[in-house]
């Protein structure tokens, strides 16, 4: 046909045009890494009464030639700190954010950012309206961690710790190591929303510099800050924070030392697997909580004279170990329940699991409810293995245990 | 006959899988969720009713015509006029709801990878890839999508084993505290997304044995509903009732992957998954509207109605409010309702005619 | 005037003359005549200014004129002398009862046969027969006495094998052909013989065995050969690109091989083999995609190494086309894939770089291409010291001045040793070629060309079909039997069937221990 010669040009023609104005348009969502910002730690601090700060942690990366050839990378060669801090206050979050983009040459990328860092002041005031900031804005991660610093949150991200590259390094690599609470942005915001405003987050406090490098202060995390209305309540220490952790199942690095009464001296043992269950139990209209633990611990160190390669000594230690768990979670009730009546456990969900018609009658009064749950026990201890070594080292040639 | 090819049972699944799971994994959980809460993941159950009417229907209304699709027996069965009025009304149909689905996938990829790139780039390329298959025939679709849907099937399922490890199975509890009244309600929306069965009207005359595709149609039915029980298990597991908070919730699922500190950040994975099922989603709509189009305009070959219809789904899919939360409006509301009169009820009401025709005879 | 129309008119029939249907410059079907002078200037007159021809007059028994026409070079001297000249010149025979006699009694040549028209015989002389041309007879007799020189077989350069036959065809047809006839010894296996090409009178085997091959599949390939009318054939390749369904496509629907036992793999599948001669590169079709992607050695060793090592090629090939347009995405518009490690320092990596991603990766690619095609050129002592060295050094160089990044030497590196993982070299080409669009959709879209992209290619792909063969059988077909031999590569015990689209009536390779039901073919 004749016909189609003719419409196979002007086709050919059209995609040509729409190509070349693809291209030459410019790609839209085109941006170099080298034109871009990486976030790699954020800090809110309470300016004044209704202005806040934000303070953006940047990477830097080093300027000029830093391509070797003998095989060293740029980034092998210095352990030396490659952030900058740049501020900006502004009304709220996204205000603020704006703000700082100003100051800023490249455009803020918030893909590689995993850490939120509240001051105490900030905290305090509103908790919740920079929560849906972070959560709201597609390129901001959910799952970031967040955390509430005793000082000013800007002084925490200017740090240059030792052993990191960055401060915000050693406050994500430290949670990995989950000796302390670990709370991302999405999980705090589960919490807050289903408790009403009850939540928890991970304190950081700065740490005074080794001997000698009078630069290198680093973060380090010290307890929990608990939140209640949605604003920040109260602190409480690393050891109640560990009692916490029990609570929720969060377990998992945890060394316990107890004095044996009878034989004098001190053991340790060091927690390998732990499990808590919460079993909750509702009769006559008292509402109780049983919880459940199961351990599994390694003897790290003996100094008394019981020999643990014995059945006998062994069941003497597991009996110790369980009291002294037993007084470290009474010791965080006492603080989380009844002083700051803030239900952190998940007892809440626990009770509307095992007894849906009740809970949906009196859960307008769980506030009240909550700091009289009565709360038993059930732990077991058991020690799978002594370590290397059966006696202790102190035991002379001879001697009998 | 206009269409020459033939296809097999195996494939008809691998069209329709992803033809009815693509958008609905993508923000089903959070319309389950905002009604049946914690009982969203037996929603796709209850929706498996609709699923099966219309598959039966069509599978009905296939044997007593075996060698039409609808726009053909439309015709057969209602009388001239009627039938050209109800095919035309079909047509329509289906040209709106593929604007929707180019509109939904527009929404999608701009609103959370590509902010500033103009909608009309995102969604002519796309057309115009699907038009290009369409344009294929029936085999090319079907080939395309047992290349594609293999590929995406593999991804979903390794995003919800990944994210298995952050998962929480006690959130699923209590089950069914309020009665069973929410997730029923949850699942209405569902119903609506398992009644596009009925598009499989438009591949049943062109398999090689129909009792192939009748069984191929029922195990990608149970496929289906095992997908997005397990996607909406995943969701609700991982961030509870907040499932209901989110657009796209299983962004929110994949973000959390982290496999040995090195696979992280992996919810442009949930793009490329997404991309690839709409794919076959589109390809097959836009297959339907080009065939349907010929069929009732009374064309000897389909194949140039093909990028003509692409236009016009295209600028269609351009109307209306550009607002995201009008379209998610639109789905909440008259969605439903629209999608299950057009593709259970008037198909359920032809097979009756079409018995009482048969009746008469 | 008058003189300058005319002189137009001349030259344009004189153009015309030229482009006349070159009916005219073939020899005319006339006959021999009884006229021995006339035979021998008609055939004279025919090769014209041919100083390799040779005629060769002498008697037939000291009393016959008699000339022996042939083409030095093509023919055996000794063997003209030794078995039609000393025979005849030196035996009595009588020619009373014609050549049949001539032939039977004196003739110690194998293959020999009369000739009548100066076509027949121009037609022998130009294969290396020589003619011979007695005084008083009309027929002359073609006597089949050639001596060429050829190539001896070797193991083929492309498609070497650790595990295998090492033989490769070579430019002979009937070299070609016997490698074939010692592994298929049945006499089902044809070899029809066409020639094709104006002034090349090349010639073109179709082989096939009867009985496996579908009839349409044959009559078709038969038909589109013989209505090839051009001037030369000098290479499979022509007759290749003119066979071919006609579509707009960089991919290859015929498979083209050096191996004998290739070939006869795919003639025991159905398939139908093109040899022409000249060119030790053999056609096959019709084939399927993955059929471009096995290597011989497949079959050869234990299945189970055979099985990873196609899903390396695979995993392989996917990277060839796609990790130079993926490091192109990422990096330009899906930054935060990146484990943070990689991010932190691929961004220090870049700081030096003027280019963005996308140009920076176009430049290196085109460089790496041009590399390797200027690498075939080299000489073999110069060539791998240079491919090696250079690319090591121009790598070095070229990020040590800050052009391009270390990552993306990386990317270049790995995505060229990937691509030298197809085995056959036609396909690996076309995958090369298509990462170019892929790249540019990516540099445009991010991760969503490359999607995009690589769903056109699907597309495309899924419309083509080679003789009526869907090209994507059998992974995107209605039978899923034919997967043992894709996906994995099942043990010889399992492979019971052949591929179904080629055969019709004998699909059983070897009985099984339970017959599988009879499986249609698809259309």
């Amino acid at each position: 046909m004749r016909v189609r010669p003719m419409l196979l040009k002007a086709g050919g023609v059209f995609v040509l045009l729409v190509l070349a104005s693809c291209t030459l348009s410019g790609c839209w969502d085109r941006i170099e890494v080298n034109d871009l910002a990486t976030i790699t730690a954020v800090g809110i601090d309470q300016y004044s009464d209704n202005l806040i700060e934000l303070s953006l942690q940047i990477y830097t990366p080093p300027q000029g030639s830093s391509i070797s050839m003998q095989g060293g990378g740029s980034k092998g060669s210095s352990s030396q700190n490659q952030s900058t801090v740049i501020s900006a206050t502004g009304i709220n979050f996204a205000d603020a954010v704006s703000k700082v983009q100003e100051k800023v040459p490249r455009l803020l990328f918030w893909g590689q950012n995993e850490v939120f860092v509240f001051s105490h002041s900030a905290a305090k005031q509103d908790i919740a309206g920079h929560m849906d900031y972070i959560l709201r804005v597609p390129q901001i991660r959910g799952s970031a961690l967040v955390f509430v610093s005793r000082t000013k949150a800007k002084d925490v991200l200017a740090l240059t710790p030792q052993l990191r590259s960055s401060s915000a390094d050693v406050l994500e690599e430290v949670s990995n190591l989950k000796i302390g609470l670990a709370m991302s942005a999405g999980n705090f915001n589960i919490m807050l929303s289903s408790s009403k405003g009850t939540a928890i987050m991970p304190s950081i406090e700065i740490m005074p510099a080794p001997e000698g490098q009078p630069q290198k202060r680093y973060p380090a995390i010290t307890g929990c800050a608990v939140f209640k209305d949605s604003k920040l309540a109260g602190y409480i220490d690393d050891n109640i924070t560990r009692g916490v952790m029990w609570f929720r199942n969060e377990i998992d690095m945890a060394t316990a030392t107890i004095v044996t009464e009878d034989q004098g001296g001190i053991i340790s043992a060091r927690l390998n697997r732990g499990r808590t269950r919460l079993k909750p139990r509702i009769s006559n209209g008292i509402w109780e909580m049983t919880v459940g633990i199961d351990t599994r611990e390694i003897l790290v160190q003996n100094t008394s004279n019981t020999d643990v390669a014995e059945l006998k000594g062994t069941r003497i230690v597991e009996e110790g170990l369980k009291q002294e768990i037993e007084k470290r979670m009474n010791r965080t009730l006492q603080i989380v329940q009844k002083k700051f009546e803030a239900d952190v456990f998940g007892f809440a969900e626990a009770f509307h699991r095992k007894y849906p018609k009740i809970w949906n009658k009196e859960k307008g009064n769980w506030e009240e409810i909550f700091p009289h749950v009565q709360v038993k026990y059930d732990i077991k201890t058991v020690i799978v293995n002594p370590g290397k070594r059966t006696v202790p080292t102190n035991r002379m040639e001879g001697e009998k245990g | 006959m206009m269409e020459q090819g033939k296809i097999g049972g195996v494939q008809l699944c691998m069209v329709m899988y992803p033809t009815i799971i693509a958008t609905a994994i993508l923000s089903l959980p959070s319309m389950a969720a905002e009604y049946a809460g914690r009982d969203m993941w037996i929603t796709p159950i209850w929706a498996f009713i609709a699923g099966a009417a219309s598959l039966l229907i069509a599978i009905q209304l296939n044997k007593m015509y075996p060698k039409a699709t609808v726009i053909e027996y439309c015709e057969s069965i209602l009388g001239k006029v009627m039938g050209k009025a109800l095919g035309f009304l079909y047509l329509f149909f289906y040209i709106h709801v593929s604007s929707l689905i180019l509109k939904e996938y527009g929404n999608f990829i701009i609103g959370n990878f590509f902010i500033k790139t103009p909608m009309i780039v995102i969604v002519a390329s796309f057309a115009l890839l699907c038009a290009y298959t369409a344009r294929g025939g029936i085999e090319v679709v079907a080939r395309t999508a047992s290349l594609v849907t293999p590929f995406a099937f593999i991804l979903l399922m390794s995003v919800l084993i990944l994210v298995t490890p952050e998962l929480t199975p006690t959130n699923m509890l209590p089950m069914f505290e309020h009665g069973l009244m929410p997730s029923i309600r949850g699942s209405l929306s569902i119903h609506s997304w398992y009644s596009e069965f009925f598009i499989i009207a438009f591949l049943l005359p062109y398999m090689h044995n129909r009792d192939e595709g009748m069984k191929a149609g029922f195990f990608t039915l149970l496929a289906v509903m095992i997908t997005l029980i397990l996607v909406n298990l995943g969701a609700l597991l991982l961030m509870g009732e907040e499932t209901a908070h989110y657009i796209y919730p299983l962004i929110g699922v994949a973000r959390t992957i982290s496999v040995a500190g090195f696979f992280q950040h992996l919810e442009s994975l949930i793009m490329v998954l997404w991309v690839a099922g709409t794919f076959v989603k589109l390809s097959m709509f836009l297959y339907a509207c080009t065939l349907g189009a010929s069929q009732w305009c009374g064309l000897p070959r389909y194949r140039i109605m093909a990028l003509p219809v692409g236009l016009l789904v295209v600028i269609l899919s351009q109307w209306g409010q550009p607002r995201l939360q009008e379209l998610d409006h639109f789905f909440n509301t008259a969605v439903p309702y629209y999608l299950l009169t057009m593709q259970v009820v008037v198909p359920f009401l032809l097979l009756l005619a079409a018995l009482m025709r048969r009746a008469a005879k | 005037m008058r003189l300058l129309m005319r002189l137009l008119h001349k030259w344009s029939q004189a153009n015309q003359k030229n482009n006349s249907r070159p009916e005219n410059d073939k020899p005319s079907q006339e006959k021999l005549t009884e006229s021995y002078t006339a035979n021998i200037r008609m055939i004279q007159a025919v090769y014209k200014q041919c100083s390799d021809v040779v005629f060769r007059p002498f008697q037939i028994s000291g009393h016959i004129n008699a000339t022996i026409i042939y083409i030095s070079g093509l023919t055996d001297h000794e063997g003209i002398g030794q078995y039609v000249l000393i025979p005849l010149m030196q035996g009595s025979t009588a020619l009373d009862e014609g050549i049949g006699n001539l032939v039977e009694k004196s003739l110690p040549v194998s293959e020999v046969k009369p000739v009548n028209t100066i076509q027949d015989c121009v037609n022998h002389l130009s294969i290396g027969h020589a003619v011979l041309i007695i005084d008083g007879h009309r027929q002359g007799i073609a006597i089949a006495i050639t001596k060429t020189e050829k190539r001896s077989v070797e193991e083929p350069q492309a498609e070497s094998v650790i595990r295998g036959p090492r033989e490769g065809f070579t430019e002979t047809l009937t070299v070609n052909l016997s490698l074939v006839r010692r592994k298929i010894r049945t006499p089902l296996l044809k070899t029809e013989s066409m020639t094709i090409g104006r002034y090349t009178g090349t010639e073109v085997v179709l082989t096939y065995i009867e009985g496996l091959v579908l009839d349409e599949l044959l009559k078709e390939v038969r038909t589109r050969v013989k209505s090839i009318d051009i001037d030369g054939i000098l290479e499979t390749s022509y007759i290749e690109e003119m066979i071919e369904d006609k579509s707009l496509t960089p991919f290859p629907r015929s498979l083209v091989t050096e191996r004998p036992d290739v070939v006869a793999a795919n003639l025991l599948e159905g398939r139908i083999a093109i040899f022409v001669n000249g060119t030790p590169f053999v056609l096959i079709v019709p084939i399927s995609f993955f059929s471009l992607l096995q290597s011989p050695e497949d079959y050869y060793d234990r299945y189970i190494f055979s099985t990873a090592t196609r899903w390396l090629r695979y995993v392989f090939l996917a990277m060839s086309m796609l990790l130079p347009s993926l490091y192109v995405a990422i990096l330009s518009y899906h930054q935060e894939m990146l484990p943070a490690s990689l991010y932190f320092s691929i961004a220090s990596s870049r700081e030096t770089v003027p280019f963005p991603a996308i140009v920076e990766a176009l430049i290196m690619e085109i460089a790496f291409e041009a590399l390797r095609e200027a690498g075939v050129r080299l000489p073999k002592q110069v060539g791998s010291a240079v491919s090696i060295v250079g690319a090591l050094v121009i790598g070095q160089a070229a990020v040590a001045a800050g052009i391009v990044s270390a990552p993306m030497v990386m990317v270049v590196a790995i995505t060229g040793i990937s691509s030298f993982m197809v085995p056959h070299y036609a396909i690996g080409f076309t995958l090369r070629i298509i990462r170019f669009p892929i790249m540019l959709l990516a540099g445009m879209l991010g991760l969503l060309g490359v999607i995009m992209g690589i769903l056109a290619v699907l597309i495309h792909v899924c419309t083509l079909r080679s003789f009526g063969v869907p090209y994507m059988s059998p992974l995107a077909t209605v039978e899923q039997k034919d997967l043992k031999d894709i996906l994995i590569r099942a043990p010889w015990w399992k492979m019971n069937t052949r591929p179904s689209l080629t055969i019709d009536r004998n699909i059983h390779r070897q009985p099984a221990a339970r017959r599988d039901k009879r499986i249609q073919d698809e259309q």
